[in-house]
């Protein structure tokens, strides 16, 4: 997902994580999600376990009313596998995977066009095909028929032809042969090897499944702005710049068991407003324009909550800006410099100065992934903040009490608090013998060197990770996309920790999974790591008061989940 | 006349050809993201990129890939935008009649409110209006548009729960008068104000001037009413320069539209324009910039005509 960051940036400037929030009542990016001021206790998401909404207080589900939603950025098409920005988010509305996972609880799973799947052995996953999932009245002349195991072949089929493909990099890593049994009820999907992220990738938005007629040479270009899929809602109309609307799906298949097995979802449809500019985001919000609202900060969320009844929903936030250092350029080749900059870094002074004490410090991995991160006491030992042996490591390495190195930023960049952490960051690199040339760049220029390794060093924006292998294979030589794209892994030059993250990836039992996590962390710690996450905040998200039984705990999973409801009575 | 305009229009031609060809080399020569990669997407691999380049014929020579635009602007293809590949024709059709009544309600209101202020202001000259009108001229010059747009936005919204519709799309005037004019009086009346400042000084300066001709006094001692003094002999006479100025106000305030569209959320021109620059969404920027240089030229022609008719001393030939 490294790149469609980028991509997004390019496109819209604006957050992933914003999108995703804006695209459902989830606060998709969320790690563990909690109400405040709110109806607590888990709630059933319809049938597949896990904990979908927060029902307890909000009564008895009522059916009808609209979800308005401002988008920062527009749909740049409706077409899964190469849809990127706002599109994203809203997949999981359209069309169905075969089973979504929850990177963040573990226990969360739901089983879409899927029933559920066998493993005969760790790399096979044969899934067995819901019956009913049928696809909406449509204005692409798909017909209105139940998606079946070939219409899964021919999506993925399409994935492997598309280059530019969000999901080719899985696709085309890991999909060694697929099949569709002759009744057409079941799929088979072959690994070429154990794959441990198979279930958050294959459950990914970007891998859900369009109908077959949808993607035929005449329909493919019309998927620019409209769609045609069995998911709980069906696009009536989009306009470029304006919006989409949304309907509900009247032959969605899911049923509330909860609640008298109530066709879902509960809610008439939904309304995506293109609101680009973010004061007019929060202005709607405020006049009951739009149902939802996340805060750039916690205390602006806060602040806008005040004396009103909005139901706020804090989450961790899958986001940080970090500094990357080209392994292969000097100083930077030195692991004692790399190990420099890691000990000059105050981490708890952006947490107070930047956040006012909503975030958190991040090691490798970044702290809302859970126990993935390496426990808080043995983070502190391996990214102390200690400006003398800073410079003790500097005085090592090049026999001087400073070192030269060349930084580029983006220069007007106010993107995750950017040019708050800049100044602060600055002075720490000074404090810790570093004696920085600053190389502020226009955001494009910038963008190209940092995606082409045209520079030493950088404070880098970064994008939303909802797990872990992406910050694994940003320490692998080929990059987090592992398209040799923003290639700054330490793997460049130790090739043993690039055989070390494959390894781990092929480890399917989690707990042996987690601690061969921690191992290769320390093993990146104790070499010297050229990309450090900072630190990620909190962020709360608002909901006008009529939205009930709001998914959480779940991230983005909370797409998928469509027990909530409008109560405006 | 007919041969000025002709004349005219030759040379405004000759000036987008040379605004059309800056344009086209400008971008092409600015550092920045390759839309190449931007169209090619996420995981794309340096053959994905090659292709895409390809495929958007970026690897022609410049003459090649300009004519290409130039012969599909003649027959009406505009390109498809690099970025969402939909034709750019398709997108300003649907987005033109938002900039173009957000341009015309500007300009009533500029119209509206600069004239007679700054006729009044002439008119009585040194005395509280006239302090009043300059003081108000001065602030309506020195606020940008940009912040009284955020201040017209949330101020209401905080006080009193009030905003115009937002990301509602275009409200049709035909469909919805009051919701029309709900969304797009605030952002017309930011836009205006500069404006609007900035004539009402010049309609006062011009007047005064006038008012101080000897056949003003002649009119007077022949016993015209005031009114008619000023308004058939004064105001008149004091226009043209105010008609030059709202032209070239008119053009100016397609800038301006780019950023009061985005705070306002309207699916204009400018919001599109500004999208486009960003994300260098060659076959966009180039298409907006010669609509810009086109309304610029047509706009200089109008005023340059409605001079023969404010006096009809003029003459052209």
């Amino acid at each position: 997902m490294a790149g469609s960051y980028w991509d997004k940036f390019t496109k819209q400037r604006i957050s992933r994580r914003r999108a995703l929030q804006s695209a459902g009542v989830a606060g998709a990016a969320a790690g563990a999600i909690w109400v405040v001021g709110c109806g607590g206790g888990d709630d059933d998401d319809g049938g597949n376990g896990g904990n979908g909404g927060n029902g307890g207080g909000d009564g008895k589900p009522v059916r009808g009313g609209r979800y308005s939603v401002g988008s920062a950025a527009d749909f740049d098409t409706f077409d899964p596998y190469i849809g990127i920005a706002a599109s994203v988010g809203y997949f999981p509305r359209l069309y169905n995977v075969l089973v979504n996972y929850s990177a963040l609880d573990t226990s969360f799973e739901f089983f879409d066009l899927a029933t559920g799947y066998e493993q005969p052995d760790d790399a096979t996953y044969i899934f067995t095909i819901r019956d009913g999932v049928k696809v909406s009245p449509n204005a692409l002349g798909v017909p209105e028929r139940n998606l079946d195991a070939e219409d899964v072949v021919v999506a993925y089929d399409r994935i492997k032809t598309l280059p530019q493909s969000n999901a080719a990099a899985f696709i085309n890593k890991w999909l060694a042969s697929h099949e569709a049994s002759t009744d057409k009820r079941q799929y088979t999907f072959n690994l070429p090897s154990p794959y441990y992220f198979f279930r958050n990738r294959i459950g990914s938005p970007i891998n859900t499944v369009v109908p077959k007629e949808a993607l035929t040479d005449a329909n493919i270009g019309k998927l620019r702005s409209q769609a045609a899929g069995a998911g709980p809602f069906m696009l009536r109309d989009y306009a470029e710049g304006t919006g989409a609307t949304l309907d509900r799906n009247p032959n969605y298949y899911r049923r509330d068991e909860s609640n008298n097995n109530e066709q879902l979802p509960y809610i008439d449809g939904m309304d995506v407003k293109i609101i680009t500019d973010r004061a007019a985001i929060r202005t709607a919000f405020q006049t009951g324009q739009l149902s939802v609202y996340t805060g750039e900060t916690v205390d602006e969320s806060l602040q806008l909550a005040q004396g009103q009844n909005y139901t706020q929903v804090k989450d961790p936030v899958n986001t940080f800006l970090a500094f990357t250092m080209h392994p292969e350029k000097a100083p930077w080749t030195d692991e004692r410099i790399r190990k420099a900059a890691n000990f000059a870094i105050n981490r708890q002074e952006f947490v107070d100065k930047v956040y006012n004490g909503e975030a958190q410090a991040n090691g490798i991995f970044h702290w809302p992934l859970g126990d993935l991160a390496l426990p808080e006491d043995e983070l502190e030992e391996f990214q102390r903040y200690d400006p003398a042996e800073a410079k003790a490591l500097i005085r090592a390495a090049t026999g001087q009490d400073t070192v030269k190195i060349k930084m580029m930023y983006p220069a007007e960049s106010t993107i995750e608090q950017h040019s708050l952490h800049l100044p602060i960051f600055l002075q720490q690199l000074k404090d810790g013998g570093f004696d920085v040339e600053e190389d502020p760049q226009a955001f494009g220029t910038w963008l190209d060197n940092y995606t082409n390794l045209n520079y030493e060093c950088s404070l880098a924006l970064n994008q939303v990770y909802e797990y872990a292998e992406f910050n694994m294979d940003w320490q692998h030589s080929e990059g987090p996309a592992r398209n040799n794209i923003y290639a700054v892994g330490i793997g460049k030059l130790y090739p043993e920790i690039d055989e070390e993250i494959d390894r781990v990836k092929g480890i399917t039992d989690p707990e042996e999974f987690k601690e061969a996590v921690h191992e290769l962390q320390r093993t990146i710690f104790e070499k010297g790591p050229a990309f450090l996450p900072l630190v990620s905040p909190y962020a709360i998200t608002l909901y006008q008061p009529y939205v009930k039984n709001i998914p959480q705990g779940i991230g983005a999973s909370g797409l998928y989940v469509n027990t909530w409801w409008i109560d405006q009575a | 006349m007919q041969t000025y305009i002709v004349r005219r229009l030759l040379i405004g031609a000759i000036i987008l050809f040379v605004l059309s060809v800056a344009v086209f080399i400008l971008l092409r020569i600015v550092p920045g993201s390759d839309p190449a990669e931007l169209r090619c997407g996420l995981n794309c691999t340096p053959e994905g990129i090659k292709q895409a380049r390809e495929e958007m014929g970026l690897n022609d020579p410049y003459v090649v890939q300009y004519w290409d635009w130039l012969s599909g602007v003649f027959t009406g293809d505009l390109g498809t935008s690099v970025v969402n590949f939909r034709p750019v024709g398709d997108s300003i059709k649907a987005r033109f009649p938002v900039t173009f009544e957000l341009m015309v309600l500007t300009l009533i209101i500029t119209i509206v409110v600069g004239i007679p202020f700054g006729v009044a202001s002439a008119v009585w000259k040194n005395s509280p209006i006239d302090y009043g009108v300059r003081v108000s001229a001065i602030f309506g010059l020195a606020v940008p548009s940009f912040w009284l747009a955020t201040l017209v936005l949330i101020l209401p919204a905080t006080w009193w729960g009030y905003a115009p519709p937002l990301g509602a799309g275009y409200i049709h005037i035909e469909e919805d008068l009051w919701g029309n004019l709900k969304q797009f009086v605030p952002p017309a009346a930011v836009l205006a104000v500069g404006s609007a400042a900035g004539v009402m000084r010049l309609t006062r300066s011009s007047l005064l001037e006038v008012l101080r001709q000897d056949y003003m006094r002649t009119a007077r001692a022949k016993g015209l009413a005031e009114r008619a003094l000023i308004v058939r002999h004064g105001l008149k006479n004091s226009l043209i320069p105010v008609v030059t100025v709202l032209g070239l106000q008119m053009a100016g305030l397609l800038g301006g539209a780019i950023i009061v569209e985005q705070i306002f959320t309207l699916p204009g021109l400018g919001a599109f324009t500004f999208e486009a620059l960003f994300r260098k969404d060659f076959p966009v920027v180039q298409t907006m910039t010669l609509y810009a240089g086109i309304t610029v030229v047509l706009l200089n022609l109008l005023v340059d005509i409605s001079y023969a008719w404010l006096d009809p001393r003029i003459r052209y030939s």
